[in-house]
């Protein structure tokens, strides 16, 4: 009982922008698939939603990329992005019970990331030159795709979400609810609240906070904006 | 023997039968579907802002559909299930009154659009609503395309 009345000590992991792109992309991608599966529902034959929700998600992940190139270390690809190797042995590491602790990704679970920023940015990609299969809507660079190539970047556009991105959400869920229960690493409140448990965190090292962060965020999402919405504009697109 | 033999050979044939027999009611259902996305294929180009508004097109489209949707609610015989590379799911059976209806919504959607359509403005305004009582069906009827 004793050490609960000694409150342990936290400290910071991810920083607040982080957090919330982190739970905006989590909505986005649900209401996209919503979007998309109850249009009829939603009296939306054109999906009108499901395109401005695609082009949301787009511009969250342009919006991540420049976080991981501008935005506190934890964030960094520079710092969790780390080759097939070092990927492995902690792969190994996690299987023989060797204990490693990391205050930003660990090298298995950066790759983790990547895949899924990747996933999502090549689904709403594809999706700028789709077609829905009654002629009803097209992502608006479809012209440049042409009916035959247009179907199968849509075939693709779907491929990518169902079944893969769904697949790899799965392990990514299971894998941080794994974390919480049986190595009793809370890295699921950490993407809440922002903290984890002062631990020894070999990556502590390259940890280091950006000064003025909401104001770099606020700044690179409008970057972000204006490279998503300006090129398909500059490419002659039609917003929805 | 033999007549485990004949039991065996009856269980053969009487599918191949019945798939058989409902050969018709497939490629009949199949041809009220072409039809019907041949007529449409224009308006699609319309919508996708490749080919001018033609109203001819759209009374075409509009004409069609509502001639073979009041055929195709009856061309779903519960024998018709399976044969002729039909793109049908289970599920038009297992919600058979729901699946009819939509046949019935489809032409009322394209007899409304007789006088609701125009000029370009009301086709862009309300063909969508005609066009996806398709979408709506196919998502929940019909076999998803690879």
């Amino acid at each position: 009982m004793q050490e609960t009345t000694v409150p342990a000590a936290r400290i910071s992991a991810w920083d607040l922008p982080t957090r919330v792109f982190h739970w905006t992309l989590v909505a986005l991608v649900i209401a996209a698939w919503a979007s998309f599966e109850f249009s009829e529902e939603l009296g939306d034959p054109r999906l009108v939603w499901h395109r401005w929700n695609g082009l949301a998600v787009l511009t969250l992940i342009v919006w991540r990329i420049l976080w991981g190139l501008a935005g506190p270390s934890n964030a960094r690809f520079k710092s969790f992005v780390r080759g097939p190797s070092a990927a492995l042995t902690y792969a190994r590491d996690l299987y023989t019970g060797t204990p490693r602790h990391f205050i930003g990704h660990n090298p298995l679970g950066g790759l983790v990331i990547l895949a899924l920023l990747g996933l999502v940015g090549a689904i709403g990609t594809l999706g700028l030159f789709t077609l829905e299969h009654n002629d009803l809507a097209t992502g608006p660079l479809y012209k440049y795709a042409g009916e035959a190539w247009a179907k199968i970047w849509t075939s693709w556009h779907r491929f990518l979400f169902e079944p893969i991105l769904i697949i790899l959400i799965v392990v990514h869920v299971a894998a941080n609810v794994l974390y919480g229960v049986v190595k009793k690493e809370p890295l699921i409140p950490a993407m809440i609240t922002g903290k984890k448990p002062a631990a020894d965190y070999e990556d502590i090292d390259r940890s280091a906070p950006i000064s003025n962060p909401l104001s770099r965020a606020i700044a690179l999402l409008a970057t972000a904006a204006i490279i998503v919405f300006g090129g398909i504009l500059a490419f002659g697109g039609k917003l929805p | 023997m033999l007549r485990a033999a004949l039991v065996a050979a009856s269980l053969l044939v009487i599918p191949a039968a019945a798939l058989a027999q409902n050969a018709e009611v497939i490629k009949e259902r199949k041809a009220n579907f072409k039809a019907m996305a041949d007529a449409a294929k224009p308006t699609g180009a319309m919508l996708k802002g490749e080919a001018d508004f033609d109203l001819a097109a759209v009374k075409n489209a509009i004409k069609v559909f509502q001639e073979k949707a009041a055929l195709q609610g009856k061309l779903f015989p519960d024998d018709s299930k399976e044969g002729e590379k039909t793109e049908a799911l289970p599920a038009i059976w297992e919600n058979k009154a729901d699946f009819e209806d939509r046949f019935v919504k489809l032409a009322a959607a394209a007899k409304a659009a007789e006088t609701s359509i125009t000029d370009a403005d009301t086709f862009e305004a309300e063909w969508p609503e005609v066009m996806g009582n398709c979408g709506g069906c196919h998502k929940k009827y019909r076999k998803p395309k690879d």
